[in-house]
């Protein structure tokens, strides 16, 4: 659809506009005013977070509403996707050299998934890292022709897709109904529970990002591949 | 083991649970899910007579749910929540029979009811709202969960009357929450206390007070229906009729109206915001929505359309009350909010009987109905001679204060808007009564349906207008006996004043 | 005991719904049972307190009320005796029966209270439900007839309820009646407009004639016989009688008393319907009611004696005035029957105030008041309103008379009323003359002609003597002229439009209304307007494209930004601490 004047003249206005005010928004907090800085404070208080790698404890537990909004966020971003229409049509089914290749490299990425998402308390790593190699075996499966990038049928993948948020509001309204504050871990339960909702939102990132490849709601499926 | 605190939590969630249970349902277990409803609505009344007991003998009822230090989630129950939940409590009950008997044959029904329940849980929740954010939170969980409702349908009509309806509620909901987060950072955590929080506060900071108050009361007048911001509610009329009797008298047009009396009585408190000079301009809005709603109803030949209408003029009224300053007119703006809920429920109940039983959507089809359905129209003809204010319906005992209340502050001027307002109201809904009883019926119903043998119609669309229709006559009778409607509210209104 | 005064109330409301139904409709005559066995067991200052009924409902007897309340009693008892045997059982009757008992409910609730608020819910209902009774069984005269009726009652409810809103302000919420308020020109001007309109005090009447020719005979019986008594019972409980004389609007009372008096006799004359010439004269005895109001007002000591006489006439004009409908109702179907002429002519003479009748009684009773200020002015009025008053009566007569012989374009046709769509009177078709009803009339007959010997002195008997003679010296020539067509007799009466002063103000409502929706209909469009070009702003911008990077994914594009980004970045990187 052709732009109008006012639009080519407009937009490139508007987005210089907001990338000034953020670069210097930016350019402020980097060379501002001497002042505790949040990253000081933050890893001072590491240790009692539950998990050890300074990252995992700034998503999940110092920041963890953000987290549970970005897990919503992909859970919308499936369901506009999903609201296009049924997804395109498979690739042509793999011949065999690219399949016994798919047959290995899937298990692989998916213990390193998991591997990942265990190590995610000390080491690099965590929900986000493991859901998206999960994300890329489903993605290998459907280059190699299944119909469905290997994940279950649809009222499976719902739940699947749901699960991270699910899991993640359950145990905030859980702890507020207990009194201590939404999201608001007990030291001495933080890993576990860290541990927990690392879980579910690696299942439901690995499926939604699958399921968002396949570009459509998924076709009901058919019987057994080859 | 003191169960006090939980009570508040429970009421909420005695309808959201069955709710959430009936969206797993199928669509054919109608038993199930019938069951569940029924089940949910009865021990919501179970647990609402219990409190209102407890209020009654003073007890505190308070459930704190902490978000993080500084923030928290409170439910918690005065003679004014009680007021509003009762009314819902009672009127949710009818109008799930309604709606069983109403959708018989139609699909989606388990999602249907799912958000219905959902929506008087968030109805309930902003009744016994103890703070103004517990209040905005369960405020935008009414918008989230009568959106599906409004659009149930799924026609061209109906979605795009829930597209208006989700665009001014949203829009009136960020208002709404910018003005409580501004107020909240002036002044610390905005607990509804009986006299107002707001009055203590240094000088300095009145003029952000009038500020935002208008924020706050757009963003709550947009569900309340003030004019400018009424547009949405005629075109929500696409919805079934027992979604338009549950948005105009029980959820959502009542809790806007609700959140304008916490905001005058139990934020800014009544005398202060007169001193603000706050209290004229919510008078001049009010008066303006009762004769514009008025004058805009006796142009309209669908009688939905003329019911909504109505109700946007009626639903000032409580405004009205709360703009004028004196516990007389505080008790009939109050006393206003269970009686236009009880007619306003039993009119369109029966404009839903007539739509479902005789394909009757409009005022000039109406001819001699009353001899085809006796009974609805009865209840109809109670209804509409309630809103009139004639006795002795429940409508005069609140016109009666309000005007009462009016002449004792010396506001002569809201005297004449009610005279005008009964005026244009007999004006609108008498040719209806004229025509349903004294005109002979056509020869053949645009699309009749034979719900009942032996009845008009099916008995779950019958009972529930007669019932409230009785409720509305009751509340007028028996106005002076305890535990009326206005003797509740005259409770509210001592404890305000008399603080 | 006392609660015999909740079902004088109770039991019509309760009835109500049952005699809907034809099989049941001599429940009808059951109705009033419970008034009449209050009035003969209960003393006279019975109360009953039901503080949890509305807002604090309280009933009870007292002087005044015992007396409104057995004349409106009789009045509704005989007026059922045709509504039942009359009606029968034809479509909407059903209808017609459910709305005069809640008429009665309403009526018997107002006279009982003793409180503002029982006195208004009475009051409404009874205003309301007799719209219903004026409207059947149809037609269009009935309902503009119906129409102005609705619309003029309910601008005098509210008028009466800001009134009773008003006192409350300074007595609280409920007070017991008869109000001891301290005297407010707003109430007073307010109890004046809506309690005028019911009673039809000028320029507040014109519903009324159209009203009484409309309705049907036992209809119009209760509305001129009890309903209009209403306003002045009201007038006798609200205004503040008795205490501080009101010199102003005392005179303003007596005028305008005066007024409705004189106005509505000449208006009276010239009327060919004999419905409405009985509705004229109801509006100048109204006009009466006022004027002795208003001398009460000017005079407060004359109150014990006043209420008595205003009360007693009332009582009269009840009984005189319902019996006259009643008999013209027995009269359409049967015109030559000679009982039913010789009663009305009773009635007439009685309404007149011949001697030895309840009129001349009734007068010499109010005499004292009336003659209290001694302006001379007032004494000639009066005297010419008794003989305007006999002239009146002498042309009902006239018009009742069925002359046989007599071609009708010299008396004046019946109007329009009778032929058309006008099941009133299908001579011919009424198998039998309905005996009860004749029964029921001539008990009424006799009431009437034993009241002033069993109520008044012999003193009394001979009032209005004089002024009888004068009419009479005037009417008969007139009358034999006019039957024997003497030549220059046989001018046309002008005729009255029907409607009175209906017909000059529908226009001006009419053209109020258009110009109304005329401009509401220009503000909807502005606002339509004002939409559409909200809308068409957004249209010149344009919707967005739909795939804006397209732009930024240029090669060249991307490649300075990715320049540029770099370069920013590394800037920074030297620049920070």
């Amino acid at each position: 659809m052709k732009a109008s004047r006012l639009q080519t003249v407009l937009i490139p206005l508007l987005l210089s506009a907001i990338g000034a005010v953020l670069f210097w928004a930016f350019w402020s907090g980097v060379t501002g005013h001497e002042g505790e800085r949040l990253a000081a404070l933050a890893l001072a208080r590491v240790p009692e977070s539950g998990a050890s790698n300074p990252v995992t404890s700034v998503l999940l537990n110092f920041r963890a509403y953000d987290t549970l909004m970005e897990l919503a966020v992909l859970l919308a971003a499936l369901l506009g996707i999903w609201s296009l229409g049924p997804a395109a049509a498979p690739y042509q089914p793999a011949a065999l050299l690219l399949n016994s290749l798919v047959s290995w490299v899937v298990p692989m990425l998916i213990i390193a998934g998991g591997y990942l998402l265990w190590i995610g308390g000390q080491a690099p790593g965590g929900a986000f890292q493991a859901g998206a190699l999960l994300g890329a075996a489903g993605v290998t499966l459907a280059l190699s022709g299944r119909p469905n990038a290997g994940l279950p049928d649809e009222s499976w993948l719902r739940v699947l897709a749901a699960l991270g948020t699910l899991v993640f509001v359950l145990i905030g309204l859980t702890l507020m109904f207990l009194g201590l504050g939404f999201l608001t871990y007990p030291p001495a339960l933080a890993k576990a529970l860290i541990l927990t909702i690392e879980t579910g939102a690696t299942l439901s990132i690995g499926a939604t990002l699958a399921a968002a490849f396949l570009g459509g709601q998924p076709r009901a499926t058919r019987t057994a591949e080859p | 083991m003191n169960l006090d605190p939980y009570l508040p939590l429970a009421i909420v969630l005695s309808s959201a649970l069955p709710g959430a249970l009936i969206f797993f349902l199928g669509e054919d277990s109608y038993r199930l899910r019938t069951a569940l409803n029924l089940f949910g609505a009865l021990l919501k009344i179970i647990l609402v007579g219990w409190m209102i007991w407890g209020v009654f003998h003073g007890h505190v009822y308070e459930s704190r749910l902490t978000l993080m230090p500084g923030l928290e989630l409170v439910l918690s129950a005065d003679a004014l929540s009680v007021l509003f939940v009762a009314l819902s409590t009672v009127l949710w009950l009818v109008t799930t029979i309604y709606a069983i008997g109403y959708l018989e044959h139609s699909p989606n029904r388990s999602r249907f009811f799912g958000f219905f329940s959902l929506c008087v849980s968030a109805t309930v929740g902003i009744a016994l709202s103890g703070n103004l954010m517990t209040f905005v939170v369960f405020y935008e969980i009414l918008t989230l969960a009568t959106y599906p409702l409004v659009a149930h349908r799924g026609t061209p009509d109906a979605d795009h009357g829930a597209k208006v309806y989700l665009a001014y509620t949203m829009s009136g909901g960020v208002l709404l929450f910018v003005g409580a987060v501004w107020l909240q950072t002036l002044v610390g955590q905005l607990t509804f206390t009986q006299g107002g929080l707001l009055g203590a506060a240094p000088e300095a900071l009145h003029g952000q007070f009038i500020l935002i108050f208008f924020l706050l009361l757009a963003g709550l007048g947009v569900k309340a229906a003030l004019v400018p911001l009424h547009g949405w509610l005629p075109q929500a009329m696409v919805a079934p009729a027992p979604v338009s009797a549950l948005l105009h008298a029980v959820a959502v047009v009542k809790a806007g109206a609700f959140g304008i009396v916490r905001l005058v009585y139990d934020v800014y408190g009544v005398e202060f915001a007169d001193d603000l000079g706050l209290l004229t301009v919510l008078g001049v809005l009010a008066a303006t929505t009762i004769i514009y709603g008025s004058l805009k109803a006796l142009s309209q030949d669908g009688l939905k359309k003329r019911l909504a209408y109505s109700t946007v003029s009626q639903v000032s009224y409580i405004a009205l009350g709360a703009s004028v300053l004196g516990p007389i007119a505080t008790i009939g703006g109050l006393v206003h909010l269970v009686h236009q809920g009880i007619m306003k429920i039993t009119l369109f109940f029966c404009a839903g009987n007539y739509a479902e039983t005789l394909g009757v959507h409009k005022v000039s089809e109406m001819n001699g109905i009353g001899r085809r359905m006796p009974w609805t129209t009865l209840a109809f003809t109670v209804g509409a001679l309630g809103m009139i204010g004639i006795p002795p319906v429940a409508g005069f005992i609140t016109k009666w204060y309000l005007g009462l209340g009016a002449a004792t502050a010396g506001a002569y001027w809201v005297i004449v808007v009610l005279l005008v307002s009964s005026l244009l109201n007999a004006a609108y809904f008498l040719p209806i009564l004229y025509r349903a009883w004294f005109r002979p019926p056509p020869d053949q119903w645009p699309e009749e349906a034979v719900l009942s043998k032996r009845l008009e119609t099916a008995p779950a669309l019958l009972w529930p207008p007669v019932v409230t229709a009785l409720l509305a006559v009751v509340a007028g009778l028996l106005a002076a006996a305890p535990f009326s409607p206005l003797e509740w509210a005259t409770l509210i209104a001592e404890r305000e004043y008399g603080r | 005991m006392s609660g015999l005064l909740l079902a004088v109330v109770l039991v019509p409301l309760l009835l109500a719904p049952l005699v809907v139904h034809p099989a049941w409709r001599w429940l009808v005559l059951i109705a009033p049972l419970p008034a009449l066995a209050s009035l003969a067991l209960l003393p006279p200052d019975a109360t009953l307190e039901l503080p949890w009924l509305l807002l604090g409902t309280a009933l009870g007897l007292d002087e005044t009320t015992w007396v409104f309340l057995l004349f409106t009693t009789l009045v509704w008892s005989l007026a059922a005796v045709p509504v039942v045997e009359r009606l029968g059982t034809a479509a909407g009757t059903g209808r017609f029966r459910l709305l005069f008992l809640l008429a009665l409910a309403g009526n018997l609730w107002l006279i009982l209270a003793r409180e503002p608020v029982g006195f208004y819910v009475g009051f409404a209902i009874m205003g309301l439900a007799a719209y219903g009774l004026i409207l059947h069984p149809g037609g269009l005269m009935r309902r503009r007839a119906g129409r102005v009726y609705l619309a003029m009652t309910l601008i005098g409810e509210l008028a009466l309820f800001v009134a009773l809103l008003l006192m409350a302000q300074t007595q609280g919420v409920t007070w017991s009646l008869p109000a001891t308020s301290a005297p407010d020109g707003t109430v007073i001007a307010l109890l004046l407009l809506g309690l005028g309109i019911k009673a039809g005090l000028m320029p507040l009447h014109p519903w009324l004639p159209l009203a009484y020719g409309a309705a049907p005979a036992p209809a119009a019986a209760v509305l001129s016989g009890a309903m209009s008594k209403v306003a002045l019972l009201g007038w006798l409980r609200l205004l503040p009688l008795g205490q501080v004389a009101l010199p102003e609007w005392g005179m303003l009372f007596v005028w305008l008393g005066l007024v409705s008096l004189l106005v509505a006799l000449g208006v009276g004359l010239v009327q060919t319907d004999p419905r409405r010439v009985l509705a004229y004269s109801s509006i100048s005895k109204a006009g009466l009611f006022v004027l002795l109001l208003g001398l009460l007002l000017l005079e407060p000591t004359l109150t014990p004696i006043g209420v008595g006489a205003l009360t007693l006439y009332a009582a009269h004009h009840a009984l005189v005035k319902s019996g006259l409908f009643l008999g013209l109702g027995l009269r359409d179907l049967d015109p030559a029957r000679p009982l039913v002429r010789a009663g009305l002519i009773l009635l007439a003479l009685a309404l007149a105030g011949a001697p030895l009748t309840s009129g001349a009684l009734a007068k010499s009773v109010a005499k004292p008041v009336l003659v209290s200020p001694g302006w001379i002015w007032l004494d000639l009025a009066l005297m010419l309103a008794t003989v305007a008053t006999m002239l009146l009566m002498a042309r009902f007569v006239w018009l009742i008379w069925p002359a046989p012989g007599v071609d009708d374009g010299h008396r004046g046709a019946l109007p329009m009323l009778r032929t058309s769509n006008d099941t009133q009177a299908p001579v011919g078709s009424q198998p039998a003359f309905p005996i009860w009803s004749l029964a029921a009339w001539i008990l009424l007959l006799g009431l009437v002609a034993g009241f002033p010997f069993v109520l008044g002195e012999p003193s009394a008997w001979p009032t209005n003597a004089g002024a009888m003679l004068i009419a009479g010296l005037i009417a008969a020539p007139l009358a034999l002229a006019i039957w024997r067509r003497a030549p220059g007799s046989g001018r046309r009466v002008r005729r009255r439009s029907l409607g009175d002063l209906v017909v000059l103000i529908e226009p001006i409502l009419a053209a109020q209304l258009w110009t109304g929706r005329a401009l509401f209909g220009r503000w909807n469009a502005t606002v339509e307007a004002a939409r559409a070009h909200l809308y068409s702003l957004g249209e010149r911008v344009g919707s967005p494209p739909p795939d804006p990077e397209r732009t930024l994914r240029a090669w060249p594009t991307a490649g300075w930004l990715w320049l540029g980004v770099t370069v920013l970045l590394l800037l920074l990187v030297l620049v920070a601490p």
